[in-house]
């Protein structure tokens, strides 16, 4: 039995542990069976799903950059009738699915929201309001507080789930993005996406991928992530989800100190396919380490100076 | 509960009436009598206490397996029998004489697409207006691996040798416990330098590369891989050292197709594409005629040419600089190659840069033979989630190189959208 209690609430999702992995990397979830117990971590967030199945850019989708990747993906993903179908059975009762939703419109999120609900093996919606690279939808929402705010309304409207919007970190003031969120009626924060980001091939002089815009995710990113989930987390009431750059336990202990109730693992699960539970275990190590009976004690421990 | 078996005689008369039921006016007894009888054809039926409860049809198509039809009476469904039907199937028909299972449905039966999906089919195009109706078809294949589990392995694995062979090519051997075996073709990824104590983050992403040699499954394998240092992360896999751990993922993606016994191929291998042929060249040579044209800078460049030269093969080399065998590249050499081979021109098997690949490809074409190329990509993960590793299909859509890859037919890919 484990000395600490790992539970957390992440606004009415109950997790056994605060570790779940990011929208985009973890695929359906089903694809790390072969790797790692899945009832290990807290849970996951599934690909972000559009109402109909959407084919992605022509490659080159991804690319190396120092300490992190570059990709411009463009949302590929099978639909919200596959997944509920096909790959939600897969998955074993005791997973936590968190499921993302992706339009270009804001009645496609809430259409998707409504049918992602009727599902009783989903535990709550995360809205993708912030991809980089798509052309429309996605980062519009998310940069405009107006557009934000009517996003987060019409899901809200939709679903009777706990609900995530996941902010992009292209933004003049993350917090008034967070409290636009609150104020609509978002049950919690997930933060960042990954940047926006480019890079250039000077041999050929092309941009690297087809897209040329794509997102910045990995270690590269971690200090932005951290320093913009600390100011959302003093901003709003509502409990905050730490994302970008986590490969380790420490890295997931940071966001916690900064104000996170719980973390998502991304990019790590490409370099490591166990990095979710091997992050889970290690806070876990870390909390006793330091007498902490409960991992919630964590959260927003951070010792600031004085001054502050 | 249920057994599967090959179907007998006996089962044809119920296995029709099954079929009538689910599919009527597909299969008669007589029809599913004749398909019985080829040699071609494979039938497997669940039997259970109250008679069959589902019926796969396939046939053998060279090295591939194609589906022709999976039925599961109506009140048995959702209960895995065609699953274990296509389980069995792969059982069956298992490598080397198979490499693929094929199959196409409708589009619009999402729960025939998810149950295959769970079995390990993925979709590798899309027919428009396929069907009568003018539905389209999705065509799903699935990749018959070898040894028991087929599960690729997470495992920090110890450098037992690395070193220079000239060029910046490098020679390196990893033991790997619980190994659970390799075809040729496949491949792992293997992280950019040893670990540390602390987890390094640059540069990040794993290196796939080809297992070289070491493709039986054994409780303690010795993989060795050839590669050529040549950017950050290969600068730093070439400065481990024996005893440092190295993270692998794998064996990943699938295999060549067999050469056949008393065939014949000609491999084609440029630059580190040279390294996943070896094996495939290795199993052939003696049994086949294999040629194998092996291609880069200088002599010095030439991944492995002292291991082809060792086997019983026809081996032409071509370097830019002239320093080793003709002067040019391995297209020069493949040209006259299939003007001197009498009859059939036989598969080409090439990899290598993708410019080499598409230029052995219209090669193959022209002269009216099959060509398998091993592709290239970024990828980040090796496994089928990040999704960065898409190849556009001809047949429409995008193929995920890491899981259906890497190995395609030529003409399959979009070659011009590649890059
Ligand atoms: C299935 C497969 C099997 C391979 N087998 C071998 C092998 O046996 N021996 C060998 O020497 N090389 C092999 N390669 C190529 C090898 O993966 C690249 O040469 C290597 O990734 C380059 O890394 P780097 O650190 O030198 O380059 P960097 O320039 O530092 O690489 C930057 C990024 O680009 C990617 N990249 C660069 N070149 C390639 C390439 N040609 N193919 C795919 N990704 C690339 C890297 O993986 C990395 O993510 C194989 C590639 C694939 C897809
Ligand atoms: C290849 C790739 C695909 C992604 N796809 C999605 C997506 O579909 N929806 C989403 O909300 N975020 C997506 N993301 C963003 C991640 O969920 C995460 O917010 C970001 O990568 C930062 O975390 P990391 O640095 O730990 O990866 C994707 C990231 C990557 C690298
Ligand atoms: S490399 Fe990640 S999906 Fe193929």
């Amino acid at each position: 039995m484990s000395a600490v209690d790992m539970r957390v609430d992440l606004g009415g999702i109950e997790l056994k542990n605060p570790v779940l992995t990011a929208s985009g990397t973890f695929g359906y979830g089903s694809e790390f069976a072969p790797f790692m117990d899945l009832c290990e971590i807290g849970g996951f967030v599934a690909k972000s799903l559009t109402l109909e199945p959407r084919s992605g850019n022509p490659p080159p989708r991804i690319a190396e950059t120092p300490s992190g990747m570059l990709n411009a993906i463009s949302i590929e993903n099978i639909g919200v009738e596959a997944f509920l179908e096909e790959r939600l059975p897969l998955l074993p009762e005791e997973v936590v699915v968190i499921a993302s939703c992706f339009g270009t419109e804001v009645a496609d999120y809430a259409k998707l929201a409504a049918r992602l609900s009727e599902s009783p093996r989903v535990a709550g919606i995360e809205i993708n309001a912030s991809c980089p690279h798509v052309k429309s939808g996605g980062i519009e929402f998310g940069q405009d507080p107006g557009l934000l705010r009517e996003l987060v309304v019409a899901v809200r409207e939709a679903t009777p789930k706990p609900l995530l919007a996941k902010l992009s970190p292209n933004v003049t003031r993350i917090a008034d993005m967070a409290r636009v969120c609150e104020a609509a009626g978002a049950d919690g924060i997930s933060l960042i996406n990954a940047v926006q980001a480019m890079e250039v091939d000077v041999e050929t002089r092309r941009p690297v991928l087809w897209n040329v815009l794509g997102g910045l995710s990995g270690p590269a990113i971690r200090p932005i992530a951290l320093s913009m989930v600390w100011q959302v987390a003093r901003a709003v009431r509502i409990p905050v989800c730490g994302i970008g750059g986590i490969l380790t336990p420490e890295d997931a202990v940071k966001f916690l100190l900064c104000g996170a109730t719980a973390v998502q693992v991304g990019t790590a699960n490409y370099i490591n396919p166990i990095a979710s539970g091997e992050v889970a275990r290690g806070i876990e190590a870390y909390a006793a380490r330091h007498g902490f009976a409960r991992v919630s004690e964590l959260i927003g421990a951070l010792e600031l100076p004085e001054r502050l | 509960m249920w057994t599967i078996d090959r179907a007998r005689e006996g089962d044809l008369a119920p296995l029709a009436r099954l079929h009538e039921a689910v599919r009527p006016g597909r299969w008669s007894t007589d029809a599913l009598r004749a398909e019985w009888l080829r040699s071609d054809a494979i039938i497997l039926v669940a039997r259970g206490a109250a008679g069959a409860p589902g019926v796969l049809i396939a046939r053998r198509v060279l090295d591939e397996l194609h589906v022709h039809d999976v039925a599961v009476a109506t009140e048995l469904r959702r209960r895995g029998v065609g699953g274990e039907l296509l389980d069995a199937l792969a059982a069956v028909a298992g490598p080397p004489e198979v490499r693929r299972i094929l199959l196409e449905l409708r589009a619009g039966h999402a729960a025939a697409l998810g149950l295959y999906a769970g079995h390990g089919f993925v979709v590798v195009g899309r027919r428009p207006r396929y069907y009568p109706d003018g539905e389209d078809a999705i065509l799903m294949t699935r990749t018959i691996e070898s040894g028991q589990s087929g599960l690729p392995l997470r495992v920090d694995v110890p450098v037992v040798e690395n070193r220079a062979e000239g060029g910046a090519n490098h020679r390196l051997v990893v033991r790997v416990p619980d190994w659970p075996g390799a075809e040729p073709g496949q491949f792992v990824m293997l992280s950019a330098g040893a670990r540390t104590d602390v987890e390094r983050t640059d540069p990040l992403l794993p290196r796939p590369m080809a297992v070289y040699r070491g493709h039986a499954k054994a409780a303690a394998a010795e993989i060795e891989i050839l590669y050529k240092a040549s950017g950050r992360g290969t600068r730093l896999l070439a400065e481990t050292l024996p005893g440092q751990q190295l993270r692998m993922l794998g064996p990943l993606g699938g295999a060549f197709p067999p050469i056949p016994r008393a065939g014949a191929a000609i491999l084609v291998g440029g630059g580190t594409g040279i390294a996943s042929l070896y094996e495939l060249a290795s199993r052939a040579a003696g049994a086949a005629v294999v040629h194998v044209v092996l291609g880069a800078r200088g002599e010095s460049d030439l991944m492995g040419v002292e291991d082809f030269a060792s086997l019983d093969v026809d081996l032409h080399v071509a370097t830019e600089d002239g320093s080793r065998g003709q002067r040019g590249v391995v297209t020069d050499v493949l040209g006259p190659l299939l003007d001197r081979i009498a009859g059939p021109a036989p598969t080409i098997y090439a990899c290598g840069p993708t410019p080499m690949m598409h230029a052995c490809a219209r090669i193959a074409k022209a002269a009216d033979t099959r060509c398998v190329v091993s592709l290239e990509n970024n990828m980040a993960c090796g496994f089928g989630v990040c999704l960065g590793c898409a190849v556009p299909m001809t047949a429409g859509g995008y193929s995920l190189l890491c899981r259906a890859g890497p190995v395609y037919d030529a003409g399959d890919v979009v070659w011009e959208r590649l890059s």
